[in-house]
């Protein structure tokens, strides 16, 4: 592996401080799971790696405040998959960090660096647009909030600037007995890209929410497909008109997992099968 | 700029290393170059096979994802550190009767995983084992008698209770 220095800064000042003089030839260093391999692939090629471990003021959990919970930066995708809060209330973030990787990955990895990497296959990110979530960034001239649709520009492309860092992710609390669902299909059950990931929620009003990964650029809700929806989810002739409008909103691409047209295929599998889970979780009006 | 070691305390298998370790050195890389322990192989590099897994403070991990100096005030066990007094730990005695060890280059990784999911769920059933180990390969076995390995494993730790840790 290239060489560089590495730096375990005390406090936000101390870190914030390194990123500005570093710059662009710093790397954050959270769970390291995708930066050691970007960087012994020679992705990257930072002078320095800054680790977030020291760090006094950010968090390895996920918070519950009055609104909603917080995911922290360090918080690894076992410790949000195993969180009650999240399993109860964000059931489709649950099932989407237990989705990622093998068990080794998920207990260094992080939800927060899985959204950084910004891949469009990321099982998280999928999940985590059901749930209108924000981004709160920090630099030395301070903090701003973005959401995380805006904070996602392209393959591995965000807002982020070379001095800053994402230090926690704000979920409001949904609609109370709101149910929701992750599906993913990879070549194999076990430790695979998606090939397509499709998220949806179910509010007992009959809203929905419909969230798309790996077929586009960047995961996206599908907003067209969630309108005809809206107040008659359980309709047949209803849903397969939606998955229409799921499968025209996808641009996938094809590549060595999939080719385009099998991907639209399979969003409308995986879309069929995300609203029957959904809506049976939310029965009668009655969300598990 | 010029890059020097840094030092670290870290406790492997119950014995405090002072090391002084690159940065960019992975704690697979230390391990094996630095302390001599051999069990723990490299194969990938990349997270993807498992070989260097070992066991953080009390959780699973590829060593190779981990660079060394994240492991300072740290606690590793590595497959050196299961056997006791020259007595094999029950898990290492359940691979080698079901005959879940050929080549025997994935084993130590298996068996540290299979330890880590045993300290946290000493009944697992099938689906967790398979879940639990989906991060190790293994080209030989066919993974069929390394699930039965840690059934029997299983089966050896709630017999003698506590033995596992």
């Amino acid at each position: 592996m290239k060489r560089f220095n590495y730096a375990e800064p005390k406090n936000l000042v101390e870190l914030v401080a390194l990123l500005h003089q570093y710059g662009a030839s710093a790397s954050i260093l959270a769970g390291g799971t995708d930066l050691i391999n970007h960087i012994s692939h020679g992705k990257r090629s930072p002078k320095i790696v800054v680790s977030l471990r020291g760090v006094a003021e950010l968090s390895n959990t996920v918070i519950e405040k009055s609104e909603g919970i917080e995911i922290g930066v360090l918080a690894t995708l076992t410790t949000v998959a195993e969180h009650p809060l999240v399993r109860q209330r964000y059931t489709a973030l649950a099932e989407a960090a237990v989705k990622v990787g093998s068990k080794q990955i998920r207990n260094r990895g992080t939800v927060v660096g899985n959204v950084c990497n910004a891949s469009p296959a990321a099982d998280t990110v999928t999940a985590l647009l059901l749930f209108d979530p924000v981004l709160s960034v920090l630099a030395e001239t301070g903090r701003r909030t973005v959401a995380l649709s805006d904070f996602l520009l392209g393959p591995g492309q965000t807002s982020l600037a070379a001095d800053e860092l994402v230090e926690s992710i704000f979920l409001p609390t949904p609609i109370e007995g709101t149910a929701s669902t992750y599906r993913k299909l990879s070549r194999r059950e076990g430790v695979d890209l998606a090939t397509v990931g499709v998220a949806t929620s179910v509010e007992w009003s009959g809203n929905i929410r419909i969230a798309l990964g790996a077929v586009g650029p960047k995961a996206f809700r599908a907003v067209a497909a969630e309108l005809q929806l809206k107040g008659n989810p359980r309709d047949m002739d209803n849903i397969e008109s939606a998955i229409r409008l799921a499968q025209v909103a996808a641009e996938p691409i094809s590549d060595l997992r999939a080719s385009n047209e099998y991907r639209r295929e399979m969003v409308g599998a995986l879309l069929r099968q995300a609203l029957q889970q959904a809506l049976a979780r939310c029965k009668g009006g009655e969300c598990k | 700029m010029m890059i020097e070691s840094i030092p670290i305390t870290v406790e492997v298998n119950g014995t405090i290393q002072r090391l002084k370790v690159m940065p960019h050195h992975s704690l697979a890389v230390v391990i094996r170059e630095q302390l001599g322990l051999l069990g723990t192989k490299i194969s990938c590099g990349e997270g993807e096979c498992g070989a260097c897994t070992v066991i953080l403070d009390g959780k699973a991990v590829n060593s190779c994802m981990v660079l060394a100096v994240e492991a300072d005030g740290c606690s590793v066990l590595t497959i050196e550190g299961l056997a006791k007094n020259g007595e094999l730990h029950p898990i290492q005695t359940a691979f080698i009767e079901e005959g879940a060890v050929q080549c025997g280059f994935c084993t130590p990784g298996m068996v540290m995983s299979t330890k880590a999911l045993l300290d946290e769920n000493p009944e697992p059933e099938e689906e967790q084992i398979r879940e639990a180990l989906a991060g190790n390969l293994c080209r030989c076995t066919g993974y069929h008698r390394i699930i039965n390995a840690v059934h029997a494993a299983a089966r050896k730790s709630s017999v003698h209770s506590g033995e596992t840790k």
